[in-house]
């Protein structure tokens, strides 16, 4: 198809490439390394779960141990697996003995790798046999009841109360909403641990819980096979625990993640070198069960100015796609992020966004990219803010986006109430089909505006992908390149939790995961 | 003259909202009320506008959120008045500078770079109201505190915990600490605030630092409630949070 | 039974703190009012914040208002002065200011309802008390604004009265459990005399983190544990038995710690609202085997419980009191809206 905005091919391609050296330079990182979250993650995917007396998860108690001991290098699926042959019990009772004090289980008789491998095969197999039914579960649904047209109408919840989450949810679902993101409290990004049960008095939104998880997603279903279409469920799978997070979204089948170890990174000052390794076994997990990702591109605007920047946004995506191509996530998976931050008093400021949607549209033509609506300019003025969101919407139906993260036009003055929300859909439905075929009856004018724009973010994009490759990431990030955030590489957060491995260690899940196990 | 027409006159002790005619009290609400849409509904949101105050509600518009809740929007005639002329609001009382003079002021009186240290802090992702009053650019033609001659502003960014902020300010020997809070549920700005405060008590820091606060939900009474020296609302810019930190240096006598 | 009467001769100062806001600190003071005035006890009023005026600048909701009896020694702000329903007497301006004027001091000539407010800084209030006890208080009460814990530190005042209740949380045990743990920590032992004590108190001063080697004292040239814990782990060695901070110790500070060297040192705080660490935390961090000791801890004369949250939840009054007092065997636990 030719480019609308008359993108040369040969520029997209040579940014891809640097993307790729990027990535894949990464990828050796990664695969010399581990970390307590990838560790627990194993621990969860054998079936690890509750919490001991003063609420430490399971998981944790047992990679804490097996750290402290200096056992971390060899892999928790070792040592379980070695247990296991040992004393004959499950992992999960191996790891309630050991929060009982009663067992250490570094301080075990210690049989082969091989063998302890073979041990704890039957349980690999059978979870993911359990998350394979989930998918299914998925795919019949869309097969039976189907889905909302695209793009997905895209709302939060965020009570702080999973229980009054489930109201909310339940009635964007019916004014008309596809996927329903459960807020999480900011404040469990930082957590090195996965609390558990359900939230009911949360801050700004519920814990990121199995529980949660679960109670959504029953309320979804059923609302769901009531509205006639299968409505998404969106949660974090970010910050300290990434993976493991992947993990409880795949058991409990969440659609859509937010998956972006850039955003750690620059918004969270967690460490990269811990967060780029949790990254990469979350996305194997997010691939396998097609879980589409959500990256994180649209915050480098609300920190950055979002004219002068745009460019970081197209490297961060293609830095991002190179990422999920690794992990084995598929281009229908990828949820590349952008958003609709321009100052409102931009002279011709709607064009210019519009050349940047149109371009990653045209760039990523089968990522399902998300788009975040306006926030940075909102200003309690909410009859304007509804104007805002209006322009907003039309270059999402325009240039073919999505997921549509509905702006609200109370933005910057609460977390949105039920009529807040109603607005926010009716704003969209409105327009969306109002709109629905301007993308393909309108032709840009050769050398105008929109494309001009385009071509030269292309450009930028490009330099500073190439910048990258000679400089390579770290220290990109380093010199404050991204949202204008510096990070060191030895900052940030979480660091400790990173080991080399040893020689015998072994995920069990990852290779089965990128074969495509049945 | 025999055709004059009587003009209404504005009476500041009793003002009351103006839609197009003095006095008419006009007034639009919107809100949810969790019962069944239905005549029995809009009866309810008449009956409640009416409690709020607006003689003659009319329902313009209704529709059904989900079973059971409905949205409302309600015209109607405010009742009551206010007497505009007793107000005080408590206001930080400084003489305001301009940036140019704030400059020779710490030339003169201070003698030394005055450091500022600034952030977004607790879960808040919103930099507009510390970039307004730190960034070089400003807000609305009003230069932030990075152009100020005299003073060194750093500005930390968003979501930054209470901790780094303080540990920074510590390490930079700062003589003012600037807390942006912009948007809030259930009052966790007011948690966070506190903790800040809290904090500051606990490392000794408390009385050696100007400590101020801003946002759109902050008043100077609140922000003194809560334990700070100052708290700026909306439409207060670099030069009057500069003016208030310089002055009160000088008289506290921090120089 | 008189609390009132059973404080006053153990202490002079008491600052009544809340768990929360809207946890009933000023109920809590207008009860103890009421007693002072069955005693004919003259009593010593001042706030961190604002009290006796009719909504919250806070919440917007309705706060109970001050009724002081003849003789009461209060401190009020100029612009308070004139909203004062009860007569007062002008005894001394001082040197304190407000968002609402200078701070006054004053006596109650004539009673009835009056708006309190103090210094900002909790070292005012110091010499503030001070003052009022010369001008013939028999005992001051410091009331705390919003949930500033702060003022309960053992310089400040005597002793505590804290002030909890439903607002915590829909939970009754949850109310329990973190009431339990501020109590706790307040009640922290205290680093017993002998020769770490003497170095700790002799370095205090300096303001830096200390550790003490075999007996021997190393200042580090940090003075905040702030963010400090990855430093504290790289400097405290199988020699070290203390750790002394002076600031604000939080999960930052130990979060970086490894945890061997976290079992064999014990931290040294000044006092316990050094402390940052929530009930949850301070449980995992005990069990894995963290010790802290203060210089000082804190006296918890009473508890008061307010059974009832502004959200509009109640819990049954005598099951709240019962549970509180069933965690809290040895300080009394007073329902202040009975």
């Amino acid at each position: 198809m030719k480019s609308k905005l008359n993108l040369d091919p040969n520029k997209v391609d040579h940014a891809r490439s640097s993307a790729r050296k990027i990535a894949e330079s990464m990828q050796d990182f990664i695969d010399r390394h581990t970390t307590v979250s990838t560790e627990r993650t194993i621990l969860r995917l054998l079936g690890v779960d509750g919490v001991d007396e003063v609420d430490t998860p399971l998981p944790n108690v047992v990679v804490d141990q097996i750290l402290e001991a200096g056992g971390l290098p060899r892999g928790v699926a070792y040592w379980v697996g070695n247990a296991m042959i040992q004393t004959g019990k499950q992992p999960q009772e191996i790891a309630e003995e050991m929060a009982a004090g009663k067992l250490e289980i570094t301080k075990l008789p210690l049989a082969p790798v091989k063998e302890a491998e073979e041990k704890i095969m039957p349980k690999v197999i059978e979870e993911l046999k359990a998350i394979r039914a989930q998918t299914e579960k998925r795919n019949q649904y869309l097969a039976t009841i189907g889905e909302g047209k695209r793009p997905y109408l895209y709302v939060i919840v965020a009570t702080g109360n999973i229980y009054e989450d489930v109201v909310q949810a339940q009635a964007a679902a019916r004014q008309g909403a596809d996927i329903i993101a459960v807020i999480r409290t900011t404040a469990q990004s930082l957590l090195d641990y996965v609390p558990y049960g359900p939230t009911t008095e949360g801050f700004g939104g519920t814990y990121a819980t199995q529980e949660n998880f679960r109670i959504m997603r029953k309320a979804l279903d059923e609302v769901g096979e009531e509205v006639g279409r299968y409505i998404r469920l969106c949660n974090y799978s970010s910050g300290m625990c990434m993976p493991e997070i992947a993990a409880m979204g795949a058991i409990e089948r969440l659609d859509v993640m937010l998956n972006d170890a850039l955003y750690g990174i620059l918004f969270r000052d967690i460490n990269m070198q811990r967060t780029l390794v949790d990254q990469y076994f979350s996305r194997v997990i997010i691939g396998y069960c097609d879980i589409i990702f959500n990256s994180g591109e649209d915050n480098y605007l609300t920190t950055d100015d979002a004219y002068e920047n745009a460019h970081t946004v197209l490297a961060s995506q293609l830095i991002n796609e190179q990422f999920a191509v690794l992990a084995n996530v598929k281009e229908e998976q990828m949820g590349l992020g952008h958003a609709f931050e321009m100052d409102p008093d931009i002279e011709n400021g709607f064009l210019y966004e519009l050349a940047q949607a149109v371009m990653a549209r045209e760039i990523f033509p089968n990522a399902p990219l998300k788009y975040m609506p306006p926030t940075k300019y909102m200003t309690g003025n909410i009859f304007k803010g509804n104007v805002q969101d209006a322009l907003f919407n039309m270059i999402a139906i325009w240039s073919g986006q999505s997921l549509q993260l509905l702006g609200m036009l109370t933005e910057a003055i609460h977390t949105p109430h039920m009529h807040d929300r109603y607005l926010s859909i009716e704003n969209a439905q409105y327009i969306f089909n109002n709109m629905r075929d301007i993308g393909s009856e309108v032709v840009f004018k050769e050398g105008g505006i929109i494309q001009t724009r385009a071509q030269q973010t292309l450009e930028k994009a490009d330099a500073l992908l190439s910048e990258i490759v000679e400089e390579g990431l770290f220290s990109t990030i380093e010199k404050g390149k991204f949202g204008g955030v510096k990070r060191p590489r030895d900052g940030g957060k979480g660091l400790a939790g990173v080991c080399v491995k040893d020689d015998e260690y072994f995920n069990p899940f990852i290779p089965l995961m990128l074969g495509g196990a049945q | 003259m025999a055709d004059k027409t009587a003009v209404a006159q504005i009476d500041l002790t009793k003002v009351k909202p103006y839609g197009d005619t003095l006095n008419d009290g006009m007034t639009e609400v919107a809100f949810t009320l969790p019962v069944p849409y239905g005549d029995e509904a809009s009866e309810a949101a008449k009956i409640l506008a009416k409690k709020m105050g607006l003689d003659e509600p009319n329902v313009v518009y209704s529709k059904e959120m989900t079973p059971e809740y409905t949205f409302f929007v309600v015209y109607g005639k405010c009742r009551h008045t206010v007497d505009y002329t007793t107000i005080k609001v408590a206001k930080v009382e400084v003489d305001v500078m301009d940036r140019l003079e704030c400059a020779e002021y710490i030339k003169e009186n201070i003698k030394r770079p005055v450091v500022i240290v600034g952030a977004s802090t607790g879960t808040d992702a919103h930099t507009v109201g510390i970039d307004a009053i730190m960034n070089m650019k400003g807000f609305h033609g009003h230069f932030g505190l990075e152009r100020y001659e005299g003073i060194e502003a750093y500005n930390l960014g968003s979501q930054v915990p209470n901790e780094d902020l303080i540990a920074k300010a510590k390490e930079l020997k700062a003589d003012a600490i600037l807390v942006s809070q912009t948007v809030t549920q259930k009052d966790i700005h007011i948690d966070n605030l506190t903790n800040m405060v809290e904090l500051l008590e606990a490392e000794g820091m408390r009385d050696k630092v100007i400590l101020v606060c801003g946002g759109p939900r902050i008043s100077h009474e609140l922000a003194q409630e809560l334990g700070y020296d100052a708290g700026f609302g909306q439409h207060r810019y670099a030069e009057d949070v500069a003016s208030f930190v310089l002055t009160e240096i000088v008289n506290r006598n921090m120089i | 039974m008189y609390l009132l009467e059973e404080l006053s001769r153990k202490y002079k100062r008491i600052s009544i703190v809340g768990m929360a806001k809207n946890a009933g600190k000023t109920t809590a003071l207008n009860y103890l009012i009421e007693e002072a005035m069955d005693e004919g006890l003259t009593l010593g009023i001042t706030s961190t914040g604002r009290d006796g005026e009719g909504t919250d600048v806070v919440t917007g909701t309705d706060k109970p208002r001050v009724f002081l009896d003849t003789g009461t020694i209060v401190s009020v702000p100029t612009q308070l002065y004139d909203l004062a329903d009860a007569g007062l007497e002008i005894l001394k301006m001082t040197d304190y200011s407000s968002s609402l004027g200078q701070i006054m001091l004053c006596r109650v000539a004539s009673s009835g309802y009056v708006q309190v407010a103090g210094p900002v800084i909790n070292a005012n209030h110091i010499e503030l008390c001070e003052e009022m006890l010369a001008l013939g208080a028999r005992m001051v009460l410091i009331d705390g604004a919003i949930d500033r814990k702060s003022i309960a530190a053992p310089g400040t005042s005597d002793a505590i009265i804290l002030s909890t209740g439903a607002v915590l949380s829909r939970k009754m045990a949850k109310v329990v459990e973190e009431t339990v743990h501020t109590v706790t920590l307040y009640r922290l032992p205290v680093l017993e005399e002998g020769r770490e004590r003497e170095l700790i108190e002799e370095h205090a001063a300096q303001d830096k983190i200390i550790l003490i080697k075999e007996g021997r004292p190393v200042s580090l040239e940090v003075s905040t544990g702030l963010g400090a814990g990855s430093l504290l782990d790289g400097e405290i060695d199988e020699l070290t038995t203390h750790v002394f901070v002076p600031g604000a110790f939080t999960a930052s500070a130990v979060a970086d710690i490894n945890i061997k060297k976290l079992r064999h040192v014990t931290f040294v705080l000044k006092d316990p609202t050094k402390i940052f660490i929530g009930a949850t935390l301070w449980s995992r961090l005990k069990k894995k085997g963290m010790n802290v000791r203060v210089l000082e801890n804190i006296e918890v004369a009473a508890i008061t419980v307010n059974p009832t949250a502004p959200a509009g939840y109640r819990f049954d009054h005598k099951e709240l009191v019962d549970a509180m007092q069933k965690a809290v065997p040895d300080i009394p636990v007073i329902d202040v809206m009975l």
